[in-house]
């Protein structure tokens, strides 16, 4: 990479939001490549799917291509882009789509397979919560999470937000974020306890 | 049977890992788990989970071509794009007239879909396609028995 491409991916911000506004593609380009993989996260930890999130995601972009003319410079870039995914993973006639596509691919014969037993006198207590055993476990149960639990969930975990910055975000209470994640952690532990 | 522990509830566990304790409550939870096993497994399993799901994620949206992804998005943002469907969009646009053509058309093929024998329990095999405008939405999907059936339906 030459040091003009350097220097381009470095721009600040503003200066992005203005170049965007201009329509500039290279500008396109660098807002894509500095938020793709943070956007996929949440539109993932959302949809529990990868197409489907592939498609979030660019249609996020496109819709901030669409409306970057209507951002304010005051305003964060990154909350921006945030919102418009968590909406996009939010929408009905996705969801819609998603519950076709679930109901024809078998969930993983769950329950039986889904047990997980932290073999302690195996195990090191400080690498038994790790792996990609574990990562599987956890991620069948987070399925079984009502989505607006989750939605807060992965605020918190993949963006690390506050709670106050989630319910700003979501549009709801303090409070309403510190019961969801509580359910959700209530639900996750007791399942990793056998 | 885990251990329990008689001082402090998952809420405050939680507010814990999550940075949330003031800075009172902080110093005090912080002495509490240096000793408390029970707290500390708590702090631990809800760690792992964090990192799990995290790695989860990551793994999975590691594998989306990124070259293929900022084609497909700077075509589809800079209008490059396929026709046929452009053509669709455009019969499909927001006319106040084809607004109840839609939702009768919705009607009549969510009703002939339904009520087709052996359809209701098997389910689509796929979406093969899907147009979305700011008023409708035609999903082009295929079952087992049925080559192809398309549903409308519309957002008011
Ligand atoms: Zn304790």
């Amino acid at each position: 990479m030459n040091n003009s491409a350097v220097h381009r991916d470095n721009i600040e911000e503003a200066e992005l939001v203005e170049r965007l506004k201009r329509g500039q593609e290279w500008a396109f380009a660098i807002l894509v490549k500095k938020y793709r993989m943070q956007l996929l996260k949440i539109a993932y930890g959302i949809t529990l799917d990868r197409e489907e999130s592939c498609e979030i995601v660019q249609d996020v972009f496109v819709s901030v291509h669409k409306n970057i003319k209507n951002f304010r410079q005051e305003a964060s870039l990154k909350g921006w882009l945030r919102k418009i995914t968590v909406n996009h993973s939010l929408n009905w006639k996705r969801k819609f789509k998603r519950r076709f596509r679930w109901s024809h691919t078998p969930l993983e014969q769950e329950d039986e397979k889904m047990q997980y037993t932290v073999q302690k006198e195996k195990k090191n207590p400080e690498t038994a919560y790790q792996g990609k055993e574990f990562e599987k476990f956890v991620m069948g149960r987070i399925k079984k999470l009502p989505e607006k639990v989750r939605v807060v969930f992965v605020l918190n975990t993949f963006e690390g937000l506050s709670y106050d910055e989630i319910a700003q975000s979501l549009g709801i209470k303090k409070g309403t974020v510190k019961s969801r994640l509580h359910t959700a952690r209530k639900s996750l532990l007791e399942s990793i306890r056998s | 049977m885990e251990k329990k522990c008689s001082q402090y509830n998952l809420e405050t566990i939680s507010a814990f890992v999550d940075k949330e304790l003031g800075p009172k409550q902080l110093d005090k939870f912080a002495c509490h788990v240096e000793t408390c096993e029970a707290c500390r497994l708590v702090v631990d399993q809800l760690q792992g989970i964090k990192e799990a799901f995290k790695s989860a994620a990551e793994d999975e949206m590691k594998s989306i071509d990124s070259q293929v992804f900022l084609s497909s998005v700077t075509a589809k943002s800079f209008n490059r794009k396929p026709a046929i469907f452009e053509k669709l969009k455009e019969y499909l646009s927001p006319k106040p007239i084809l607004k109840i053509a839609t939702i009768a058309v919705i009607l009549g093929f969510s009703l002939m879909y339904f009520r087709q024998p052996g359809i209701n329990g098997i389910g689509p095999s796929a979406i093969v396609n899907s147009v979305d405008t700011n008023m409708s939405s035609v999903m082009i999907i295929e079952t087992i028995e049925t080559k192809h059936t398309i549903i409308w339906f519309t957002e008011t």
